[in-house]
This record gives structure tokens, sequence and C-alpha cells, in this order.
């Protein structure tokens, strides 16, 4: 072993989707398994995600529904994201729900409805606060109207109404639900009343029940990390997915040099932030990340042996003392959501079924 | 397959010209070329005087033999590199040209009145009425997150402020009076008017300018400079 493994908890995950799906329920849950399933591997975990209770699922782009298909996926999968090249017509052909925002999106979707011979299934954002894409409340009465007249003509299926939430605070969060409800209603006077509607992730669909609606877009929760500052993974009854580890490539004078480093998604920080890795039993101090290695001090006095060939723990779960990609994402300043799918292409994956 | 526009641009011309002057004959090429691409970067090393190559792993040796080059595998340096080219060779030392330009492009813009909160946890709001457009690239791609409220990119010839927080997939730019352009073309960093440097990104984000570029994801698309 001359570099990193990434130790993945399959059946860590179905479990954590059948609880969050459980505790959802009678809402959908929808699971996310954008960016490669958050660095996990969208494939597998796509499969275990149905296993454990999702029915549909977010791929964000189309390539990535498409690429889903192709590997044999045939239940509802969604994207929402999408460029000027972006291909409708291949997404209409593979069956894939789109997210649509704006009136250039419906008509691009629209004209690609008659190349592909059969109607898009859409479902039409509201923008409630994130400012991200959804459509402007002022900008959402022509888009379902038109949307409306698509449907009427046979190009699209409403199939939807949907926002995100900023998780700002639950003040925040309870007035974007207003927001949607006032979408929803506009929509509904429009003639527009799909089936499903949809607004919470993670967050909201553990903390906001009001929020759950028809179905929640559960991500990171299910990967065993938590949404929320004030308790980690572990606290919310999650299992921690990804295990990082990585073998000692050489020792002197007190340092050890492990196999893995910031083009292993490791980030660039020290004891001095307060980073650390397990190593034969105790936790070590980060000395530096350089490109493929990070030094680690193997003080005598911490006790444990240390040699070449032993095995360190980045993060894991925690259930050895070993740090969690939650404490990385604090030493960090940032979120276990980065620090998991940064994490390495090329790392051994070894799953754990 | 078609999808949303994520492209590091490879500059051949730059990456020779920055070995040219460095006269080395063993180029540091870990972790891919430091993102760069090796299979893009090694016969124009081998072609600029370049003998040996640093990688990080067999798949990358077998690249870099592809090319024409003598690889040296292991993510420790061997004690006797000599005269290694690394980060100048890559135009990440001042003086030199960039080798990479990050692309991504503009998938929405919109107009929203002052004190419009941006993103997750609403970190930044909007001083005045302005247009904000999103871009597709996030942290998935190696965006550090905490370069949000710190960086600014380049659209259209206009270095802009990345404002609010960058989410896994996406970021938002602030725009101001003048809206940009649905795909117009975002620079992060490389060369082109008033685009930022790697090294700016690399102070915005506490990492050194390899560390950059090497931690570039999967979803983005290496080609060479037409």
């Amino acid at each position: 072993m001359t570099g990193p493994t990434l130790i993945l908890d399959l059946a860590g995950f179905r479990e954590n989707v059948r609880t969050l799906a459980a505790m959802v329920a009678p809402a959908r849950t929808m699971l996310a398994v954008k960016a490669d399933a958050y660095g996990h591997g969208a494939a597998e975990f796509a499969t275990a995600a149905l296993e454990g209770g999702a029915d549909s699922l977010a791929v964000l782009e189309v390539p990535a529904g498409i690429r889903l298909r192709e590997v044999g996926f045939t239940v509802p999968l969604f994207a929402w994201l999408h460029g000027r090249d972006t291909d409708f017509a291949a997404a209409i052909t593979a069956d894939i729900d789109l997210g649509v925002s704006s009136m250039v999106e419906l008509e691009r979707i629209a004209a690609a409805v008659r190349t592909a011979g059969s109607p898009a299934s859409v479902h039409l954002k509201i923008d409630t606060g994130l400012h991200r894409n959804g459509a402007s409340p002022e900008d959402w009465p022509a888009l379902v109207s038109a949307a409306r007249d698509a449907e009427r003509e046979g190009l699209v299926r409403v199939v939807a109404l949907w926002s995100h939430l900023a998780d700002a605070s639950p003040a925040d969060d309870e007035a974007a639900l207003a927001e949607f409800r006032a979408a929803v209603a506009v929509a509904a006077g429009l003639g527009v009343e799909p089936p499903l509607l949809h607004l919470a992730a993670s967050s909201a669909g553990i903390r906001e029940p009001e929020a759950r609606l028809g179905l929640v877009r559960f991500g990171i929760a299910a990967y065993g990390i938590s949404p929320f500052d004030d308790v980690d993974g572990r606290g919310l009854g999650l299992r921690p997915v990804m295990t990082f580890r990585a073998p000692v490539l050489a020792l002197e004078d007190g340092v050890a040099v492990l196999a893995a480093g910031s083009g292993d998604g490791v980030a660039p920080v020290t004891a001095a932030d307060g980073a650390a890795v397990l190593l034969e039993g105790v936790r070590r101090p980060v000395l530096g990340v350089d490109v493929d290695t990070m030094t680690v001090g193997v003080d005598a006095t911490a006790g444990g042996r240390v040699t070449p060939g032993d095995v360190a723990t980045v993060f894991g779960p925690g259930d050895d003392g070993e740090p969690t990609a939650e404490e990385w994402a604090a030493w960090a300043g940032t979120i276990g959501d980065e620090i998991v799918a940064r994490a390495s292409r090329r790392a051994a994956r070894v799953i754990r079924r | 397959m078609a999808g949303i526009r994520r492209v590091a641009r490879i500059d051949l011309e730059a990456l020779a010209s920055n070995l040219a002057g460095a006269s080395a004959s063993f180029l540091d090429a870990r972790a891919d070329a430091y993102g760069h691409n090796l299979a893009l970067v090694g016969p124009v090393a081998r072609d600029a005087g370049i003998v040996r190559v640093l990688v990080s792993d067999d798949r990358d040796a077998a690249l870099a033999s592809a090319a024409g080059l003598t690889p040296v595998v292991g993510r420790l340096a061997p004690p006797d590199v000599g005269d290694l080219a690394g980060a100048a060779a890559y135009g990440l030392e001042s003086g030199g040209r960039p080798v990479m330009t990050l692309v991504g492009e503009v998938i929405a813009v919109k107009h929203v009145g002052a004190g419009a909160g941006v993103s997750y946890g609403y970190t930044y709001r909007t001083p005045a009425p302005t247009h904000l457009a999103l871009v597709g690239l996030g942290y998935a791609d190696g965006v550090p997150r905490i370069a949000g409220g710190r960086a600014h990119v380049a659209i259209d010839g206009r270095a802009l402020p990345l404002v609010g927080r960058i989410a896994m997939d996406q970021f938002v730019v602030d725009c101001g009076d003048d809206p940009v352009g649905l795909g117009d073309e975002v620079a992060l960093f490389g060369s082109g008017s008033v685009v930022p440097s790697a090294g700016e990104w690399a102070g915005w984000t506490t990492r050194d300018a390899l560390a950059v570029t090497a931690g570039l994801g999967p979803r983005i698309h290496r080609e060479a400079r037409a």
C-alpha cells in the first residue's frame, strides 16, 4: 500500500437512508448522489440509497443522470442545474426529470421535446430567498403560465413545484416556507396544481417537519455528516460513511510521513488549527500537508509504537478515537461536505457492504 | 455528453516557454502534473528538454513513459532530485506564464433588490439593487469553500466579487448594475484580462498555488488551449 485508501461503509449508508426515510415518512425520500455521491461513488451509493428506502435520485445535471440510466437505474432521476450546452433532448429520451428555473430553460426544453418526441417531466422552481437559481417571485406567474400552456400542448408535464432553503436560521427558513406556499397558491390560481411539492434537504428534513411536504431531498445526512453546527452526525444517530486511511512511508526524527496530501483532498491545515490523525492508537499532530504527503509528529512520549507501513486514519466514524470528517471541517473552517466531496479519486477504495 | 461547462485550459505554449526558461531536465509532475493533466503536459515537457518526471503513482508513470519520459514513481521525492522544475514550470511563480486557466459558465442571472441574502446562511446581503450570476463550479470541483466572500473572478473582462458561501456545485457573483450574459465564460484564475492568478487564490484559501491546481476535481475537463 503506497497511497491512501477510502473505506466506504455502504451498509452504514443504507442504514442512514433507512433512518432518514422513516423519519420523514409519509413524505418520500429522494437521495442526492450528485458530485459522484459526494465523492463516495455514484452507482454504488445510488443502489444502496434505493435499498435503504429512497425512491428517487437527485443527480444535479443531465450527464450524471444519463450515466446512471446507462448502468441500469430505472427510478426517477432529477437534474436541475443546466448549462448552455446541456442536451435536453438526451435528458428527455433518458426520462430524466428536469428542474426549470426560467423561461429560457422552459423554451429550450420545449424545443428539445420536438426532437426527442416525448414530453418532458418538469419541476418548476421558485426562488424563496437563496438567490441561486429558481424563478424570482415577479417572474413566477409568467413561468407557471408558460409551463401550463406547454403542458396543454403536450410538450411538458409539470410534475412538481419546488425550492431550496438557505438554512440561515429557523426564522429565515420559515419565511422561505411561507414564500413557497405563496408561490404554490399563485400556481394554483393559474391552474397548475402538480401532485408533488418539495422544499427540504437534510437540514429541514430533520428539523422542520412542516417543510417535508411530499418529498425530502436528503444529501449530506445520509453520508453520516450533520447539516447542523450544534450536533455531529453521530449525535443525530447517523453513521459516518467514509474512512480515509494512509500508510506511513517514512519515519525519521520523530516525524512520520504519510502517503496522503492535498492532491488527495487533505485540507491544508496543521496542528496549529487542531489537525491530527490517529496512528497506532494515539492522535498525532499534523505538522504539514504537501501535495502527495503529510507529516505528523510521533513523539515517543505520546505512546504507541510507529513503524513504516503502519496505517494512519486521517478521518473516520470516530469509533477508535480517530478524527471525524466534521472535526477536519472545523479545523479547516469548512463543512464536512467539502472534506468528503474532495476526497481523492486516486485513492484505493474498499466498499463494506 | 454536453453539460455544464467546467474547463481547465492548458496553455502548452506557456508550459514550453516556462520550461525553456528553467533549463531543468527533471519535472515535478506529481498529482497528475498538479492537476494540469500529465497526458497533455508530458509530450510538451519532453520536447522542451525534460528527461525525467517525478510522478505519484503507476498510472501517471505509464502516461510519462508513453510520452517518452523516464518516470520516477513515488510520493516521496528522492533525495537526489537536483534541478527539479516545479511551480515555475506551471507558471505559478511570479514572472511565469500561467499554464492553466480555470473557467466555468454563467448558468443563471437574476436581478435582486437591496438586502437580498445570497446562498447558504445568507452570509452576504446585497448592499444595493444588483444582478447576481450563478456559476456552475463548487467545492466538489476543488474551488475551496473558504474562498466565498474573498475571491473575485473575471467575466467578460470585468473583475467581479464571488459572494456568499460557495456550495458543492455552484457559487454566486455580484455583477452590479450591468448584468452578464447567460452562458458567459467565467475565469477563476489563469491568463486573461483581470483574471486572478492561482497565487491569489492560494492567498484567499491559505494553501499554496500548486495545491489549488492539484485539488481540482474530476468534473473539470482538461483541454489544450486552442
